[in-house]
């Protein structure tokens, strides 16, 4: 379980996200194991708990064909939909952050912040 | 003739015991004496040497603890002082819970019925348990004494009715042969019956390397093994039945047909010729199963016959067939 | 479902033994998605099923039967809805050494309860020789009590025979039941 300190670094640092990346509406950081351990978003509209556990299913899906098919570690998995882009993303082995975005041509922007982000949280919970 | 003796009993106590034994001995179930060697002892609890009874009894004594009170709650106590009325309950309720008559010596017991009795079952186109070993293990659980069940030629098999258990070499279920077939369907006249001490039978366990199983797994072998398609009596063919609940296949030995046949009466309610073309058993089969399942007492009887159609496309019957076949490769089942 | 798809979904509470069960009759090594359980969730397991265990049996008939596991976690139900598409039944294994083996039951048979009245279902009780309660009495009589005929198994999830038996009742059940 990550200490209350870094609890409130990864907080502050997707509230960093949000701030200077204005395409993400919300974002999550969560254990492979599926427990919310951050969480922010611009309006209380999303479930992200269950977002939350979602995506640390997909993460091991992505993780589970990438093995199966040889491919290395698997990076993003991207969820391009009508009316918006979620991005799933590891943090290190054991954290995975969650990233959404309504506007449909905001990917590029939506991977490079949230890329960003990850590998410093990544620097947090060591 | 039932037995009992004293201990510690104080000044007249025991002479007005004896007395009140006469007294009461017309309102008795069974007939009582006074034996210094019964199991049976009345203990006075107030005395020191009572007590000190109380605390180290000789083997095998089963104690009746005497005093004011039953402060120490024991099931079995008499107060003081004697009343003719609790006397009485006392001794009817322990002659018909506690085995007190002539000290049980551990004997070898033959089964009652005749020679010709058994010859006929055995030749009768009735399947009569009690004729068999699954009788003779129904017998024994209905007493308390762990008792060895032996049949010349093969291994004992000891059972413990009060924990509903039995001691046996490893029986592999997947691999029942013919003559652990024939001792699972031997008959009484075969069969020899001597009751063991928790300690003989510990010694054993060891020395033999002995496995335990449920008294279930034995009743199911020994009632499938006797059975040999017969009906239980001749009304049974006509009787609707349905099974109360799934037998626990983990403990037996089975076909996978069984499972067919348990599914099929768990549903519906009927006769043994129904059942068997719904499943399509052959009624042999059939017969052993709800024999087996009678015995170990998941089967019921009702009045009226309550079938569920159920049409399932011959494709699906055919692909469940190649699953169990796939799945049977590797793991055989044997009768 | 789509005609060549064949699939058996098992289910049940966190070291129910799923993914073991699986393995024990699959002919693939068992792909999973287990990962190392943080310490949010209580039983002393050290890695969970977070999107399904995957094994495949080859028919004779050269069709595969697919093995699906699900998550044990309610956290995970999403996973239990999307697997169960098109299977042929249910497989629930309850760890009996559970804190309320019986509630595990009671939360998979809500859970499950369309699919189980669509199709069927059997219940394999593992751990039974460290926690023998509850004994199978109970849980049938917890079973008689919401209606259900279901077969209760006491069984040992890395035993063939035993995941074996369990498929036979449900096949049973599906055919004759």
């Amino acid at each position: 379980m990550l200490s209350k300190l870094a609890t409130i670094q990864l907080e502050q640092r997707l509230s960093k996200l949000i701030e200077q990346c204005s395409a993400v509406d919300a974002a999550v950081v969560a254990t492979l194991d599926g427990y919310t351990c951050a969480m922010k978003q611009r309006s209380q509209q999303y479930p992200l708990e269950r977002l939350a556990t979602m995506g640390s299913t997909l993460m091991s899906l992505g993780d589970t064909i990438t093995a199966e098919l040889r491919l290395g570690t698997c990076d993003n998995i991207i969820s391009e939909n009508k009316n918006g882009i979620v991005a799933f993303m590891h943090i290190d082995d054991n954290l995975v952050l969650i990233t959404l975005a309504t506007q449909k041509n905001a990917l590029g922007m939506l991977l490079s912040h949230s890329r960003r982000c990850a590998e410093e949280m990544k620097k947090v919970v060591v | 003739m039932y037995k009992l003796y004293y201990h510690a009993l104080q000044k007249n106590d025991p002479v007005f015991f004896r007395s009140m034994l006469q007294l009461v001995g017309l309102k008795l179930s069974q007939n009582w004496e006074i034996d210094e060697h019964a199991k049976l002892i009345l203990v006075d609890i107030e005395t020191p040497e009572g007590q000190s009874f109380w605390q180290n009894p000789p083997k095998e004594a089963v104690l009746i603890a005497y005093a004011r009170q039953n402060d120490i709650q024991t099931p079995w106590f008499l107060p003081k002082p004697i009343r003719t009325q609790s006397l009485i309950q006392l001794l009817n309720e322990l002659a018909e819970h506690v085995c007190c008559e002539d000290e049980p010596k551990p004997q070898v017991n033959k089964p009652q019925p005749s020679h010709a009795d058994i010859v006929k079952a055995k030749a009768s186109n009735f399947f009569q348990a009690e004729y068999y070993l699954v009788g003779v293990l129904q017998q024994i659980l209905q007493g308390q004494s762990i008792t060895r069940v032996q049949c010349t030629g093969f291994p004992p098999l000891y059972i413990i009715p009060e924990e509903r258990r039995c001691f046996t070499h490893q029986v592999q279920f997947n691999q029942i042969n013919t003559a652990q077939k024939m001792f699972y369907a031997a008959s009484i006249d075969e069969i020899e019956c001597e009751t063991v001490s928790a300690e003989q039978l510990q010694q054993e366990i060891k020395q033999q390397h002995l496995v335990a199983y449920p008294v279930e797994t034995m009743l199911w072998l020994s009632a499938m093994c006797a059975s040999q398609g017969r009906f239980s009596s001749a009304g049974a063919q006509n009787k609707f039945m349905r099974l109360v609940q799934w037998p626990n296949f983990a403990l037996f030995p089975y076909q996978p047909y069984h499972m067919n046949l348990a599914a099929y009466m768990l549903k519906n309610i009927a006769d043994v010729h129904g059942i068997a073309q719904k499943t399509q058993c052959s009624l042999e089969n059939v017969v052993d199963f709800t024999n087996a399942c009678s015995i170990i007492g998941i089967l019921k009887y009702e009045q009226e016959h309550k079938i569920v159609e159920k049409q399932l496309p011959e494709a699906r019957r055919s692909l469940f067939k190649t699953i169990l076949q796939r799945l049977a490769d590797t793991v055989t089942f044997h009768k | 479902m789509r005609k060549d798809q064949i699939k058996l979904v098992f289910t049940g509470n966190m070291g129910a033994g799923k993914t073991t069960a699986i393995a024990s009759i699959s002919e693939i090594p068992v792909i999973n998605t287990d990962v190392l359980m943080s310490s949010g969730a209580s039983a002393d397991k050290e890695r969970t099923t977070v999107a399904m265990d995957y094994g495949e049996l080859t028919l004779g008939s050269g069709e595969k039967l697919f093995l699906y596991g699900t998550p044990g976690q309610q956290r995970f139900d999403y996973m239990w809805q999307i697997l169960i598409q098109g299977g042929l039944g249910l497989i629930i294994l309850i760890d009996n050494s559970g804190d309320d083996p019986i509630g595990d039951l009671a939360r998979y048979l809500d859970s499950f309860h369309d699919f189980i009245q669509e199709t069927g279902a059997v219940i394999g009780v593992t751990h039974t020789d460290d926690a023998p309660r509850p004994d199978l009495q109970m849980y049938y009589h917890y079973l008689q009590e919401r209606g259900l005929q279901l077969p209760v198994f006491p069984i040992d999830a890395r035993s063939r025979e035993s995941v074996v038996m369990l498929i036979q009742a449900l096949l049973a059940i599906l055919e004759y039941g």
